[in-house]
């Protein structure tokens, strides 16, 4: 039976890979600072897997066949070099079986063949860049309606919990979540991230008092934060998962070159200590 | 405008080099051969236009990808519309 050794929130943005000199020296030095450290406090975890839950950028999944969640199941996982090189990581078929059997759900599929594209090889690339710890991939639908409400997301993550703890393959075992701050992309307000949501965010995932986002409807969650703010679905499901672990917020940035609210999370038991 | 057919070709694109090609070179003739789509979408796609692909209910999303695969800055493309010139050919972005 595992055990959750910890967990990670923090943004993606294949930017921040293919073209890092576009953000201004600071903000550079302050987030790759912060994924740095964040990349030290994850191997301090000692993980021997990792439950990364992302979303999909039109890569993987469309319009005409969208779930709403889907884990990978496989040995080996590609991504799509969409911005960012192309990398392959080590699953275990065996592993994503034993959650989804756990997690007896049936609005979670699964997919064998299941491309990940930047906002799971984003964040390894800078957390494990060797590629050398195993995940089990969970794709959360975060960009084309209809999306779970951020309530069922926040629950999903709660069952996730002894999901993972149900797996037999690992002992130890991180959960990361992937996405957001705020953002918009692509429309005609691309570029622009609202730090004042942001900030409101932090606070309330650090202190565990979410209501203020897990009763918001994702129509007014897009006003506030932008089309890229419904990946914040990735950080309450992983706060859903461990919410007696303490959060440290490594870095906020508000990044309008990398085109996002750029924010970094580590959670932990107290005093550091691996819950 | 068939907003979901328009996503798929520009999808596509970031997929198949050959429909990359087609996009690139603004083939009208290439497009219309694959994809349903009527002269209207095609032009709107080709050209592009931006606002008019929005309104038409494409997802902002493609328009991402239609910038990586058309090669021009999203944001400058935007700032165009707005001023009413064009998206031109430019440095890929995001």
């Amino acid at each position: 039976m595992a055990t959750i050794a910890g967990a990670l929130a923090l943004s993606h943005g294949s930017f921040m890979i293919s073209q890092p000199e576009m953000a201004a020296a600071d903000a550079r030095e302050a987030a790759f600072g912060a994924l740095e450290l964040a990349r030290q406090r994850l191997l301090a975890m000692k993980p021997d897997a990792l439950v990364v839950i992302g979303t999909d950028h039109f890569n993987t999944f469309f319009v005409d066949a969208m779930p709403s969640i889907c884990v990978g199941v496989n040995d080996r996982y590609r991504g799509w070099a969409d911005n960012i090189p192309m990398y392959e990581i080590g699953g275990s078929a065996q592993a994503s079986r034993q959650l989804l059997a756990a997690l007896d759900d049936s609005d979670v599929s699964s997919k064998e063949d299941m491309r990940l594209d930047h906002s799971f090889f984003g964040p390894l690339h800078f957390l494990t860049p060797d590629m050398a710890i195993p995940i089990i991939p969970i794709f959360q639908n975060c960009i084309a309606e209809p999306m779970r409400s951020l309530r069922d997301v926040y629950r999903f993550g709660q069952r996730l919990r002894s999901a993972v703890e149900a797996v037999e393959v690992w002992d130890r075992v991180v959960v990361i979540g992937s996405g957001g701050l705020s953002h918009w992309i692509g429309g005609p307000e691309h570029s622009r991230v609202s730090d004042q949501f942001d900030e409101r965010f932090l606070a309330a995932f650090e202190s565990g008092e979410l209501a203020e986002f897990t009763e918001m409807e994702s129509g007014r969650l897009e006003l506030l934060a932008g089309n890229g703010g419904h990946e914040i679905r990735n950080w309450l499901a992983v706060r859903g998962c461990v919410p007696d672990l303490d959060v440290d917020v490594l870095c906020y940035r508000p990044i309008t070159d990398w085109l996002v609210g750029f924010a970094v999370t580590v959670l932990e038991g107290a005093h550091g200590v691996a819950a | 405008m068939s907003a979901v057919e328009v996503m798929r070709c520009i999808r596509d694109g970031m997929q198949s080099a050959e429909v990359a090609e087609y996009l690139r070179r603004r083939d009208a003739t290439a497009i219309g051969g694959r994809y349903e789509l009527s002269g209207e979408e095609t032009a709107a796609l080709l050209l592009p236009d931006l606002q008019g692909l929005i309104d038409c209910g494409v997802h902002p999303f493609s328009l991402v990808q239609l910038s990586r695969v058309m090669r021009f800055d999203l944001k400058d493309a935007w700032a165009a519309a707005r001023s009413g010139a064009s998206a031109g050919a430019g440095p890929a972005g995001g």
